[in-house]
């Protein structure tokens, strides 16, 4: 049959006959599917992505069902949601022009498969960064505040200790604001591990064991660095400058 | 407080979004990501265990065999199909249950086992501890032919493949929270497919 003579509705139920047979494991026909998606991500056809996402739910749902990130996220979360954002994820990120490295169809359902691994990963990063804050909330409490400046702690008041950076840019100037003001390797380890990978003393130690002797010297750097910044107003000013 | 704040902002700033990783792993990314994306996975502990659970849901959910060429209509592999019989569903002495017999599993009952040729399979079935109004369905293959292996199992109702789960290294599989109802199990390899006869839960 060729596939130019068909229009959407043709190629959605030749696609669905064709799946059937394969589920079935039975000699089955991709090219009625592969098209499908061709004209979706190149044609940009709404009909046509309406088709790949009619067609494709049941499979996306199952595999966020046997996804294992799932299992912690699914009293939270709404899995139609979920779908909603694979999808959107897959035409975000195949634009016409990488849609040339997709070969077959099996290329395009291992991505979408990607894609669903990708959606309950973001959902991860997100609550482990709550969790981190939470955390940290407890870990930094009974740790000495030393003289913020006034400006500062009144700005404090009003922002969300997790309040989002807007830009990439803010983060990057935030980051760099930061390491110039690291005076050893042992202080540029232990902040990136504590403030961007989150990593616990034991682990820092651990992890660098040419550094640092035991767990106890990890602590003791990461205390002088936090009272030495807590007593640094031009990082105290750049947080407010940066409006963070 | 300061800590938090620089947290809160820092937290995973570097690491490659999600998708990044992911057409990493699927090797779509231009030399330079790559190589940036690489150097990045040496030094973070986060990154690196979600690209080995995307290897792994990748792996543990391989699309079945001939999904490929675009041109070519795909033919399906020549299948061996086995039906396996219950051979013993009680201990040495005691008397089949009615239920036994007319292919109902008690959930009380302990495993039944069923076999075909060089394949044996003990199925039990129990209630859903998680779950008290589904069931549990626990395999442990007891024999195979090492020529022809099989490594995973379809439970089936009506003809459709409801759940699949694969074989471990060990034998085993489980499917859970199953609904009460009429059930096949198929076992399959590459070239081979072991069909269970329907079972009652």
């Amino acid at each position: 049959m060729d596939l130019d003579a068909l229009n959407v509705v043709g190629l959605s139920t030749a696609c669905q006959e064709q799946s059937n047979l394969y589920f079935a494991r039975q000699s089955f026909d991709p090219k009625y599917c592969y098209e499908l998606f061709r004209r979706a991500i190149v044609s940009q056809s709404d009909e046509a992505w309406t088709a790949v996402y009619q067609q494709y739910t049941p499979l996306v749902k199952s595999w966020i069902h046997k996804n294992s990130l799932w299992q912690s996220q699914q009293a939270a979360h709404d899995i139609d949601e979920v779908v909603n954002r694979v999808f959107a994820k897959m035409w975000r990120c195949i634009s016409i022009e990488k849609f040339t490295s997709f070969a077959d169809l099996a290329s395009l359902l291992r991505y979408l498969q990607m894609c669903v691994h990708s959606e309950l990963v973001d959902i991860g990063r997100v609550a482990a960064r709550h969790t981190a804050v939470l955390e940290s909330e407890t870990l930094f409490a009974d740790a000495e505040s030393d003289v913020p400046s006034e400006e500062y702690q009144a700005h404090q008041t009003s922002a969300s200790a997790e309040q989002e950076v807007t830009t990439a840019a803010q983060k990057d100037a935030l980051w760099h604001l930061v390491s110039a003001k690291l005076n050893s390797d042992a202080e540029r380890i232990v902040f990136y591990e504590t403030f961007v990978l989150w990593q616990k003393p034991r682990q820092i130690a651990a992890g660098h064991t040419d550094i640092f002797r035991n767990t106890k010297e990890v602590s003791r750097v990461k205390d002088n660095l936090i009272a030495r910044l807590r007593r640094d107003r031009e990082l105290h000013q750049s947080l407010i400058d940066l409006s963070l | 407080m300061l800590e938090q704040k620089l947290l809160a902002q820092l937290y995973r700033h570097q690491c490659p979004s999600s998708e990044q990783l992911g057409e990493f792993y699927l090797e779509l990314l231009s030399e330079t990501a790559t190589v940036a994306v690489q150097d990045h996975l040496t030094a973070c502990p986060h990154c690196q265990q979600e690209l080995q659970s995307l290897k792994r849901f990748i792996t543990e959910n391989r699309l079945p065999y001939g999904l490929g060429a675009p041109a070519e209509p795909v033919k399906a592999p020549s299948v061996r199909v086995l039906i396996a019989e219950l051979i013993s569903g009680f201990l040495p002495g005691q008397a089949a249950s009615a239920m036994t017999v007319r292919g109902q599993i008690d959930p009380n009952e302990g495993p039944q086992v069923y076999g075909a040729e060089m394949y044996q399979f003990a199925i039990e079935v129990s209630e859903d501890l998680n779950s008290p109004l589904h069931r549990m369905i626990t395999g442990l293959m007891l024999a195979s032919d090492p020529e022809m292996p099989v490594d995973q199992v379809q439970l089936i109702e009506n003809g459709v493949s409801l759940h699949d789960a694969e074989i471990d290294e060990f034998g085993n599989f489980v499917f859970s929270q199953v609904n009460p109802g009429l059930y096949s199990l198929q076992i399959t390899g590459v070239g081979i497919q072991i069909n269970l006869l329907p079972i009652y839960l």
